[in-house]
């Protein structure tokens, strides 16, 4: 097993996304298949974003690769998540003005980190703090698409100028 | 066609010298949304963003896009160039807006496939 940590400050918006692409190169040069260090970088990029933009006093993320899985937590200590729920609905943010105008708060982060996961919970309490803990089942091979999203990439590829719009010269009139 | 071809097909200033990768161009996805682009942007695949800041650098490496093409005339700041050149990703800037620039990626990249 090699086990990753990262301390992440509050506020420090220009850091942010440094420790999430350090952990996906070094996944990379470990032999983590690109689709599975991908789906770790993601899951990575943001909890750290929610900590930088969030977190009262910065958190943790702690990443243990093993054999099978990557386990990946994302720890704080406040101010902590009133309605789990409704902080998972794609859409809903609470995030400040002055991260919406970088582009942060689409109100996507814990949806991207559920959907990059196998295995996905939230625990959190206000004023106690939350933890984010994700699993990735790794997958064999340098794999970078699940064998579906390949077929559809294949059909879209295949498909490239109808699908958007262009008619090809041959079939110009 | 790959990124460098692409750039100078299109006429934009290559903002990361010797961070253009050889693979060929995928596709593209346009928006200034951090997490959409995390979401939605693929391996090989152009970003075009009026997003400027640190963080695109980060987002570039984390999804393995080819590489970001700034639109509307914005440009990276010079500690943002750095970050990008020492990641080994590719940025480019282009005055065009995203709009026309979606629509030239698409029309080069949709010619080469015919």
């Amino acid at each position: 097993m090699k086990r990753f940590a990262f301390r992440i400050t509050p506020r420090d918006v220009e850091q942010g996304g440094i420790a999430s692409a350090q952990l996906k190169r070094e996944l990379r040069e470990g032999g983590v298949s690109a689709y599975d260090a991908r789906r770790a970088g993601i899951v990575a990029f943001e909890g750290e974003m929610n900590l930088i933009v969030h977190s009262e006093r910065g958190g943790t993320i702690a990443v243990d690769v093993h054999p099978d899985t990557i386990d990946i937590v994302v720890e704080d200590d406040g101010p902590g998540i009133g309605d789990i729920d409704l902080a998972l609905t794609p859409g809903y943010s609470t995030a400040p003005n002055w991260a919406t105008e970088l582009g942060f708060g689409a109100g996507m982060g814990l949806p991207n980190m559920q959907r990059n996961s196998d295995h996905f919970e939230i625990r959190s309490h206000i004023g106690r703090g939350t933890l984010v803990r994700s699993r990735i089942d790794r997958r064999e091979g340098p794999l970078t698409y699940t064998a579906a999203e390949a077929a559809a990439r294949a059909a879209a590829k295949a498909n490239w100028a109808s699908d958007l719009g262009v008619v090809p010269e041959e079939k110009a009139s | 066609m790959n990124l460098r071809e692409l750039a100078a097909t299109l006429g934009w200033d290559v903002q990361s010298p010797g961070a253009e990768p050889e693979g060929h161009v995928l596709g593209g996805y346009c928006g200034d949304l951090l997490s959409h682009a995390l979401a939605n942007a693929k391996p090989g695949e152009i970003w075009i963003t009026i997003q400027h800041h640190a963080n695109i650098v980060a987002i570039a490496q984390v999804t393995g896009i080819a590489g970001v093409v700034l639109a509307g005339g914005a440009r990276a700041a010079d500690a943002v160039v750095e970050r990008a050149k020492e990641a080994g990703v590719a940025l480019y800037a282009s005055p065009d807006s995203a709009f026309v620039l979606c629509g030239k990626i698409h029309r080069a990249l949709a010619a080469e496939r015919r």
